[in-house]
């Protein structure tokens, strides 16, 4: 698995840094101390990769715990909250945390602002690598219980891990969580296997008593995990401890059983690589101290970060706006365009085509209106002279027309009965045959005119119906008849 | 907080950018549309106007076989009164018509005609004359040549009879006559 910074382990005894690997494991780094000479390895290492930052795990003595009640409250309130509890809890301190915990509760965590932590901090920070997280161990390896014991994730359970860069580091968890850590320093070389085990045996035992003060009960069971060497494994396994259950591990089998992918090898005494490989596989840590100061600076960071990827977004935003409005305007004045264009050459064409049509025809306008003009003056109208001809044609020299008169489409004539060769004395004849003759003659005009209405209006002497007959003398009158003649009315 | 400056002012920047140049092309953008809007509307009248122009000519063409230039000319040429007064002296002349007078009213527009409704440009006078005829025919044969003047002579009333009612001769017709003459409108003389 690969692994892109550097972590190292601070104790009272020493520091071990597990420098980035690709695939295989790179051999940790080992500081017997905290001197310059003694951190030279480990800062050279550094030195030579400086754009990976430093993840520092911190297994001094001086770090402190304790748990608080916190009300429920608003993300805001409880944030100032808990500044003031952290101010409060540890006001020496600048290196604090509070992290949430089952029930309501907030573990509050402080790291002392040791010499020996001031050292490694004083040395990285000559370094142009980026600062990397700072978290106290026992929060880290709290998971490692869970994972090797997992009955530890309900209960109460205990690990007991040997650091070489700081001793013997216990640490109790309930339902997962810590609550407690004791470290016991290494004990000399010297120091018999038998008083090894039972030193840490007693310490136990003193942890068992304190945690009474958590709330653990006598009846309560409080298993342990101890990772030791395998010289050890066996002693401690035999000694009588106040716990329910004892699993004892060396490092190795640690590694195995927690799947943890370390290069650890069987004869390993301490479990500073368990610790350091455990950390670095984890994908997130429990907890960050931070100064005050560099809260604030890294706050300050994250903003600056954070804003520079806003505006980036806002300024790509910005710019794909302007280019997909440039795109829009500049296909509407395209569009525009070829619109000009197109009336341009529509222009042209037209242009084109009169020239080409125009000569041979007049405007269709002045055409329509000569039509019209020429169907307007060429309408017949009855004329007088379409009727004399075929009236004088009927009359055949028996009548002549004396009087005309043509108005509005009727025609009112006097018709002088002509004296035929028979009967020269027309002033003599009987009025019925003068009579006669007259009517012979509207019938004849109406032969002609089979579309005209023909009527007599007045003879030479009372005939009508309407007019009155008698027998007196009257003086005798040119036989003269008057006709109208007018078109038939076709319903 | 002075690293921050710098971010700070191009995210205000950008966001001005994107604010204000919003109304601006927005505004740019329905003026664009708009003309665009304006040119189609353009672009197709134009397109109607040659189609309506080559149905036009098309009908004109076929319209052309129906009458001749020189007809075209006549029937919308101007009518001249006095041109008319002048000749009709002159006809009734050679028409045999005597002791000829005559009277043209004043022209005046065209009441609404039902079988024309759209013919413009008519005007109407009424033309009445007196004359001794020797015969019918005469008469006839003058207004008959009147009918081949400019525009149309509808004859409203004809009266013929004799000068002397007791003798029955040739030469014994007066005529009075009423007739319509509808005609163009004179140039410039628009009633």
């Amino acid at each position: 698995m690969a692994q892109k910074v550097f972590f190292l382990i601070i104790g009272d005894d020493g520091a071990a840094l597990l420098p980035p690997r690709k695939r295989k494991g790179a051999a940790p780094i080992f500081a017997n101390g905290h001197t310059d000479e003694q951190a030279q390895d480990i800062i050279s290492r550094i030195k030579k990769t400086p754009r990976v930052p430093v993840h520092i795990l911190v297994d001094l003595q001086a770090q402190q715990m304790k748990l608080a009640t916190i009300p429920p409250l608003s993300y805001f309130d409880r944030k100032k909250l808990l500044e003031r509890r952290l101010q409060q809890t540890f006001p020496q301190t600048l290196l604090r945390a509070a992290l949430k915990a089952p029930n309501n509760q907030e573990l509050l965590v402080a790291l002392d602002e040791t010499e020996t932590l001031n050292f490694w901090r004083r040395k990285l920070a000559l370094l142009s690598n980026p600062s990397g997280r700072l978290s106290l161990l026992p929060l880290e390896l709290a998971d490692l219980l869970q994972q090797l014991m997992p009955e530890t994730k309900e209960g109460w359970g205990i690990l007991l891990i040997w650091h070489k860069t700081g001793g013997f580091r216990q640490i109790v968890t309930h339902k997962g969580f810590v609550v407690f850590t004791r470290l016991t320093p290494s004990l000399p070389p010297t120091t018999h296997i038998d008083f090894a085990t039972a030193a840490l045996a007693t310490d136990i035992q003193a942890t068992r008593r304190y945690l009474g003060r958590l709330g653990l009960a006598n009846k309560d069971p409080l298993p342990l995990l101890a990772i030791l060497p395998q010289t050890m494994k066996e002693s401690f396994q035999k000694t009588p401890l106040e716990t329910s259950k004892a699993l004892v591990l060396t490092p190795q089998e640690a590694a195995a059983l927690g799947k943890i992918h370390a290069p650890i090898k069987p004869k390993e005494e301490n479990g500073d690589l368990v610790s350091l490989y455990w950390a670095a596989q984890k994908e997130r840590w429990q907890s960050n101290l931070m100064t005050p100061q560099e809260r604030k600076e890294k706050t300050s960071h994250r903003w600056h970060k954070g804003g520079l990827f806003l505006t980036f977004l806002i300024l790509t935003f910005a710019t794909l706006r302007l280019g997909w409005m440039g795109l829009e305007i500049k296909n509407l004045y395209q569009q525009k365009y070829d619109i000009r264009s197109e009336i341009v050459q529509l222009d042209k064409d037209f242009a084109t085509l009169k020239k080409a049509l125009s000569p041979t025809t007049q405007p269709l306008g002045r055409l329509r209106a000569a039509i019209e003009k020429r169907r307007f003056f060429m309408q017949t109208q009855a004329q007088p002279d379409m009727l004399v001809a075929p009236i004088t044609q009927a009359l055949q020299n028996r009548a002549q027309i004396l009087n005309l008169l043509w108005r509005h489409g009727e025609f009112k004539i006097d018709l002088l009965l002509l004296p035929q060769e028979n009967d020269p004395s027309l002033k003599t004849s009987l009025r019925e045959k003068i009579s006669q003759q007259f009517d012979a003659l509207a019938q004849s005009i109406q032969d002609n005119l089979p579309d005209y209405h023909i009527q007599i209006l007045s003879y030479p002497f009372p005939n009508l119906p309407q007019e009155t007959l008698t027998n007196k003398t009257a003086p005798l009158l040119d036989p003269i008849a008057q006709f109208l003649i007018r078109k038939k009315v076709t319903p | 907080m002075k690293t921050h400056r710098i971010w700070i002012a191009i995210l205000l920047t950008a966001l001005a950018f994107i604010f204000l140049t919003r109304p601006i092309t927005a505004r740019l953008i329905a003026r664009t549309e708009k003309e665009i809007l304006t040119l189609t509307q353009e672009k197709t009248e134009r397109r109607v106007k040659i189609q309506q122009w080559k149905a036009d000519t098309l009908k004109a063409e076929e319209l052309s076989h129906t009458i001749n230039a020189h007809e075209i000319e006549n029937y919308l040429a101007p009518a001249n009164r006095n041109e008319l007064a002048e000749k009709l002296g002159p006809l009734a002349s050679v028409a045999l018509l005597t002791n000829f007078t005559f009277s043209l009213d004043p022209a005046i527009k065209l009441k609404n005609d039902k079988n024309f409704p759209d013919i413009q440009g008519i005007v109407q006078s009424n033309l009445t004359f007196e004359a001794n005829v020797p015969h019918d025919v005469s008469l006839f044969n003058f207004l008959d040549a009147l009918s081949h003047m400019a525009g149309r002579m509808d004859v409203q009333e004809i009266e013929l009879s004799r000068t002397n009612q007791d003798e029955i001769t040739a030469n014994n017709l007066h005529a009075k006559v009423s007739l319509l003459w509808l005609s163009n409108c004179e140039k410039g003389k628009n009633p």
